[in-house]
């Protein structure tokens, strides 16, 4: 799995839209479009900007529906975001509005496993990407191998988007641990921004996603974006 | 439910943090049942802070507006406010969990201040994240925390105050989790920071109780002032089962207009922040909402889940004061009191003043959670 994280209308949304394009060109098969929020802990100072400057601009859930409903590329989407964007709409109703695009999953950055039945319990019904990180034990990791829809997102650093990718021993343990038991791919993100990082992401894991450096590729321009993605999956 | 206050609470941060969390939560277990540590906590409260603080019955305040006034005097304790209760007992648990370098948020600064103070004495290496804005607005207390030998980072993202500032700290926990301990100051945030924070602070309450008991007598109404909202809580488990008004005062900043206040109770509705389910300042779709309030302490959109758990079973009315009121009350209890508070602390009396006519005769007992030497810059400079 190859995926690829853009901030849903930023820069704006043609440029977004062209983004998406291209991504699939270059040979991305998953899409994360993170709705921004305005307190998003999870994210480096980067991205941070990005989903501020995107609000400012007016991107919104509405808007970012109205895009979700006219894509017709081939590109499997998840939906990456913060808990209180899905809350404040209405947990039933944003499930079946994603349902009715077409949504694989939704990633919620501020929604750790052992809450997500507060999520069901109001109504959410579509698969919630659990995480494995670096500090999950091993019998978290036991817990996270039964995953039957989606896919695990195993954050593969201790920080925040945009940090460096280097893994420690002892996480490569528990990823190669997770690898062998999990029923579900297992997708590593955080961190990686070059072809480098995905050669050794993809000797760990079925897969990886690449944020931050996307959103920076593509704030240069979409050609500096695209010469980017084709050498980033020159490895693949 | 646990990590729940009824529906309100929960655990909402990355999933990076959980371990930490219930490491916090283990520690937490063990420093209650840990008769040593509680015994070293107790001298510490008693011979470095100043506890027992005590109650002061406010006479020429009360002869002036027709209700008999009394204070829970947290502005004598040491660094000047009630936010040293908790640090001090936090502190411990971070030597308890091994751990060497402590993070906080500050607003106003007295959290800043009160951690700076007990890394300073614990021997801690000590980060404070604080928003520009507030950098500003109080630049004496970053200068007490760099001289306590802590280092202040100044926020510049987002509203560049409170908010932001538990953002910032909150990244640097996710990174730095395992020689990192986050001394959060109020009772918000994931599960166990609002039982933690609570349970340190309601010592104020225990003491302010058993005044009133030895005197024979309970007051009428207990007020106290709500940002996030930990001395409210403090004081309030002290008469939560007894036969008592309580009301917390939030800051009504310069009008019910979004932006212009920090009304999470009263104008807000539930929605998920910094790691709790709550009440929450935010736009249709979710977004946080700016917030105004003249005193930094208070200027926060979200509010501790126990709080808003007290909202919907009605056992604590929610009400507010305008920034112009609370300048008027710190104006008066200096005047006729000789005591300065705390601009937070000045809208727990401010709502009172205001009205009054509603509790003309009563017993009131307010919580002056801290003094107000740091804000003398903003009452005199028209800084906001």
């Amino acid at each position: 799995m190859r995926g690829v994280y853009l901030v849903a209308g930023y820069p704006d949304f043609a440029l977004f839209d062209e983004a998406v394009r291209v991504a699939e060109e270059c040979g991305f098969d998953f899409l994360e479009v993170g709705v921004p929020f305005s307190d998003p802990v999870a994210d480096g100072p980067l991205l941070t900007k990005a989903a501020h400057t995107a609000i400012e601009r007016g991107v919104n859930l509405d808007s970012v529906l109205d895009w979700l409903r006219g894509y017709s590329g081939g590109m499997r989407i998840f939906v990456m975001t913060y808990a209180n964007i899905l809350w404040a709409r209405g947990l039933k109703r944003v499930s079946e509005e994603f349902a009715e695009c077409g949504i694989k999953g939704v990633i919620v950055a501020d929604l750790p496993n052992e809450e997500h039945w507060f999520f069901k319990e109001h109504g959410f019904f579509l698969p919630l990407i659990p995480f494995a990180t670096p500090e999950s034990s091993f019998e978290d990791l036991d817990r996270l191998s039964e995953t039957k829809e989606g896919f695990i997102y195993f954050v593969s650093v201790r920080g925040t988007t945009g940090g460096r990718f280097s893994l420690d021993e002892e996480t490569k343990k528990k990823l190669s641990y997770l690898r062998k038991r999990a029923k579900v791919p297992v997708v590593v993100g955080f961190g990686i921004s070059n072809a480098e990082d995905v050669k050794s992401a993809l000797e760990l894991a079925d897969g990886f996603v690449v944020g931050t450096k996307a959103v920076a590729m593509l704030e240069k321009g979409i050609d500096s974006f695209r010469n980017w993605c084709k050498s980033l999956l020159s490895v693949c | 439910m646990k990590g729940f206050y009824g529906r309100f609470g929960g655990r909402f941060v990355p999933e990076t943090l959980i371990p930490a969390l219930r490491q916090l939560e283990e520690a937490f277990e063990a420093f209650k049942r840990d008769s040593k540590a509680q015994e070293e906590l107790k001298e510490l409260l008693e011979r470095y802070a100043g506890r027992p603080t005590p109650i002061y019955y406010a006479k020429r305040m009360s002869e002036a507006y027709g209700f008999e006034l009394y204070l829970k005097r947290e502005d004598l304790l040491h660094t000047g406010a009630h936010k040293i209760n908790n640090t001090l007992g936090q502190a411990i648990l971070t030597r308890f969990m091994g751990k060497s370098r402590v993070v906080a948020e500050t607003g106003a600064g007295q959290h800043g201040v009160a951690t700076a103070t007990v890394c300073a004495l614990l021997g801690l290496e000590c980060v404070i994240y604080m928003g520009k804005v507030d950098a500003e607005r109080q630049r004496i207390n970053v200068e007490r925390m760099k001289l306590l030998g802590a280092e202040v980072k100044v926020v510049e993202e987002g509203s560049q105050t409170l908010k932001d500032a538990i953002n910032v700290a909150l990244k640097d926990w996710v990174r730095n989790v395992r020689t990192t301990h986050y001394l959060l100051g109020s009772v918000v945030g994931p599960h166990p920071f609002p039982e933690v924070v609570a349970y340190f602070q309601s010592v104020i309450g225990r003491e302010a109780r058993s005044y009133f008991e030895k005197a024979g007598f309970l007051p009428d109404v207990v007020v106290a002032c709500v940002g996030g909202g930990s001395n409210a809580i403090g004081i309030f488990r002290g008469f939560i089962d007894a036969d008592c008004q309580l009301i917390g005062v939030e800051a009504g900043g310069l009008s019910d207009e979004p932006g212009q206040h920090a009304r999470t109770l009263g104008l807000g509705r539930p929605g998920i922040l910094h790691g709790a389910f709550s009440y929450l300042l935010q736009d249709e779709y979710g977004q946080v909402q700016k917030v105004h309030s003249i005193s930094a302490g208070l200027d926060y959109p979200g509010v501790g889940p126990e709080h808003a758990f007290l909202k919907e079973s009605n056992r604590v009315r929610y009400e507010f004061c305008r920034d112009e009121d609370a300048l008027f009350a710190f104006r008066e209890l200096s005047r006729l009191e000789g005591i300065i508070p705390a601009l937070e602390s000045a809208h727990a009396i401010g709502f009172l003043l205001k009205n009054a006519s509603e509790f003309k005769g009563k017993r009131v007992l307010v919580n002056l959670s801290g003094r107000g030497d740091k804000d003398l810059g903003i009452v005199l400079g028209g800084v906001s």
